[in-house]
Formats: structure tokens, sequence, C-alpha cells
């Protein structure tokens, strides 16, 4: 069993660590995500597959996870809370959605936690050598825009690819981790890496680019109006992007007000899409930008 | 001649459990000092730092705190049940006690601005506590000692 499944099941109400452990030994694949409702089963999610567990959970075992997941300090974590979820660990991102107290159309407090979805990341390292000879030209990596479904593996390509410019290649890399989700403990171990956790997106680039002076910048899903903007900006800087968006296609992407702004000024060379089947094989999709 | 070696002791004895009863008063104010520290400090790194429970509890160190084991087992075993223990070993006031198990049980369960307000009623209720008790403590350290010396006179008197 993978390092950070274990530890995060070693946060879990120990009958939910039972239940999930006793299902995950006759899956026998990798679960991507564990889902726990109250007064519901718990759900594994496998391949994109709902795997329902033999536990129903009640309020105090969801609450009991609920408080562990967030090392029983509930202030640390507030603010992503807020916004829908916690980081717990080496990039393990929690969905949490309950009951919220908003002011003047802001979230000012959310309680009663209902239901949390724990994303287990399998950080996987050598996996951009599939797509970086479509992406480098001569010495730099071209500007690129990787999509896919959510879950597709846009988060471990980049992170992949952050790795290998700043160790390999050398190259002073900023990543804008706006979720601590790209960064885990071998990539902030590496080296000539600067990383915004928890930044706005936006208010990061624009950082970055004027603090920094990094050489590529990473960035994960890009779509906000501010976003683009700012993306416009680190263009202007003459700074190589890699980004990642979610969409199901090249279509679907340009259909996206924000993203065809960028495509219209140029700001991307290539567009990578990730696909997997049904088998969870992966496939790569590449379309240069003057091709659309 | 035993005889008077054992009032002697008999009297040493009494005014010794006299001196000890005015070190355990001081070793009452110093947990309370220990603890509006310890508090002033969890608020520090909460405002400036949202920091975990866990990190808190290694980053702080008292010496009175750590002689007598509570940052050790903090540590391990949480602030609710060592504060409960350990306010309960150094006699606390029943109305400060009842505040500070309040505060240890709730600790980490909510926003950092309530947590940080906490803090503030706190350690504004300890101070005036510390203060209170500062106050009567060399009253107190006389009288007892007194008594203790008074205690002894008395049973040496009794047993001549």
């Amino acid at each position: 069993m993978d390092n950070i499944l274990i530890s995060v099941l070693g946060r879990l109400d120990v009958r939910i660590k039972n239940s999930v452990t006793q299902a995950l030994s006759q899956i026998n694949k990798k679960v991507n995500e564990i889902r726990i409702r109250e007064n519901s089963r718990v759900y594994l999610t496998v391949d994109n597959e709902n795997i329902p567990c033999d536990l129903t959970v009640d309020r105090d075992m969801l609450q009991k996870s609920f408080e562990a997941l967030c090392s029983g300090t509930l202030h640390t974590h507030m603010e992503t809370i807020k916004n829908g979820y916690l980081v717990f660990g080496d990039g393990v991102r929690v969905g949490v959605s309950g009951h919220a107290l908003t002011e003047e159309g802001k979230i000012t407090n959310v309680y009663d936690i209902t239901s949390i979805n724990i994303r287990i990341p399998y950080p996987i390292y050598g996996i951009c050598d599939k797509i970086y000879s479509r992406i480098k030209s001569n010495d730099y990596f071209l500007n690129t825009l990787i999509y896919s479904l959510p879950g597709g593996g846009k988060t471990t390509m980049i992170r992949d690819l952050a790795f290998t410019l700043a160790n390999q290649g050398n190259k002073r890399v900023a990543i804008i981790d706006t979720r601590c989700e790209i960064a885990d403990s071998k990539l902030r171990a590496c080296g000539n890496i600067d990383i915004y956790s928890a930044y706005p997106k936006a208010r990061a680039m624009e950082y970055a680019i004027r603090t920094m002076n990094p050489q590529y910048l990473i960035c994960d899903e890009i779509g906000a109006l501010d976003e683009a903007q700012s993306l416009l900006s680190v263009q202007s800087a003459g700074v190589p992007i890699i980004a990642t968006a979610h969409a199901k296609n090249i279509v679907e992407l340009m259909r996206r007000k924000n993203i065809s702004l960028l495509h219209e000024n140029g700001v991307f060379d290539i567009y990578v899409g990730i696909r997997r089947n049904a088998e969870g094989k992966t496939t790569f999709l590449f379309c240069n930008s003057q091709e659309i | 001649m035993l005889k008077y070696f054992g009032i002697l002791l008999i009297f040493s004895g009494c005014s010794f459990a006299g001196f000890l009863l005015a070190l355990k008063k001081k070793k009452d104010i110093c947990y309370i000092e220990a603890m509006i520290e310890f508090i002033k400090y969890i608020k520090f790194k909460v405002i400036y730092f949202r920091s975990e429970l866990c990190e808190i509890y290694d980053g702080f160190d008292n010496k009175f705190l750590g002689n007598c084991g509570y940052l050790q087992r903090l540590r391990k075993e949480g602030m609710e049940k060592v504060t409960k223990e350990y306010s309960g070993r150094f006699f606390v006031r029943e109305h400060e006690y009842e505040a500070l198990i309040s505060f240890a049980m709730s600790i980490g369960k909510s926003a950092w601005e309530n947590q940080v307000e906490m803090c503030d009623k706190l350690i504004i209720l300890l101070e005036k506590y510390y203060t209170e008790l500062n106050e009567k403590y060399p009253n107190e350290k006389k009288l007892l000692s007194s008594l203790g010396i008074i205690a002894g006179l008395l049973f040496a008197v009794i047993l001549l």
C-alpha cells in the first residue's frame, strides 16, 4: 500500500479505516478518492467507478475523521475550508462540504461538515518523458497548456515537468500552487524551485514575475478572467508558461471564453490533451496553436 | 536525651511543614503565571502563523511547566487531559479552573478569530487571579511559616 494512502487511513476513524482496507484488499487497484458522507456508505473511486464499502458512516465517525485530517486544529485550515477544501500531508487534497455562514455574499464560516472527499495523489516521476520531445523546442519548452477531465493526470504531469526542468534542466522554476497539490517533498527538496503555496493564482503570477525572475512558470487549473489577464502579463514578460485546464477535448477547451482569449493572443504554442480509457491506459493528443 | 531529640525533631518537622505549605502556595502562583505565558504564546502563534496545535506545543518552552512534566505530557496527551490534571494538582480556584478547562477543551476547534478572543478573555481572567494571589502571598507565607513554628512549639511544650 502506498505511503500516502497509509498516512491518510491512519487519520480516519478506525471503523472507516478497517472498512476501506478490507474493500481495497478485494479491489486490488489504486484508489483515487475516498468519499465519506454522513449517514451514507463509504465510497471509493477507482478508475472513475464508485465502489461502496460495507460501512455506513455516522456523525461521530465523520467528525473524528475530519478533526484528525485537520490535525485537531481547525483554525489552521479554516481559510481553505471556506474555499471548499483542506490540504493534508504531502499534497493530499480533501474536499469538504457542510453548512456555510455568509455575510454580504462572502463565506465567513463553515460548520456541520457532512461530506469529505479525500483525493489520493500518486506522484509519478518520469511521466513527462512521454510528452517531452513534443513540447521541447531547441533549448526551451514551448508555452504549453495541458488539458484533461478531472483526475486525468494533469497535476502529476506538471509536477514531473517542474522537477525535470529544475533538476535536470537546471532552470529556475516558479510554481503557482494555489491548492497545495503540486509540490510534494521531493519537489521541494530539489532546489531551483520557488513555490507559491495557497496564493491566489493571478497575484502569485504577478509576484513571481516581478521578484523571482523565473525561467519557467507553472500553474495548475487556469480558467478565471483575472488568471487569463495575469497570463497575458506573464507572456509579455517573456516567461515560458506551462499550465493546465479542465476540458474533455480541444473543442470544449476553446469554448471556454478565457482560454480562447489566451489562444487569440497566442499565449500557448501547443495544447496537450491527456485521455484515459476504461482500462486505465493513457494517451496524449498534441495540437499546435496554428492548427486551431 | 532521646526525648529532647524527639521534641527537636517534632518542632523542626512542624516548622518545615509550614514552610512547605508556603512553598506550595508559591508553586500554585507559578503555575498560573506559566499558564498565562502559554496562552499568550498560543495567541501569538494563531494570529501570525495559524499554527497547528502540535507545532504550538512543540515550540513552547517554560521552565516551570517543563520541570513539572506538563510540557512533555502536553505533546503526547493533548491540552485538555493534561490541564485538567495539573490544574487539580496545583490549586486553582473553581472559576479559573473551569475557564482553563473550557479553553483546553475548545482549543483548535474554531476559526482563528474565535481562538484569539478566547485567549484574550482567559488571559484577562488569569492575570486578575494572578495579581490577587501575588498580593495575598506575602501574608500567607508569614502566616503558614508562623503556624508551623507555633504548632512545633505547642507540641514541644506538650511533650515536655
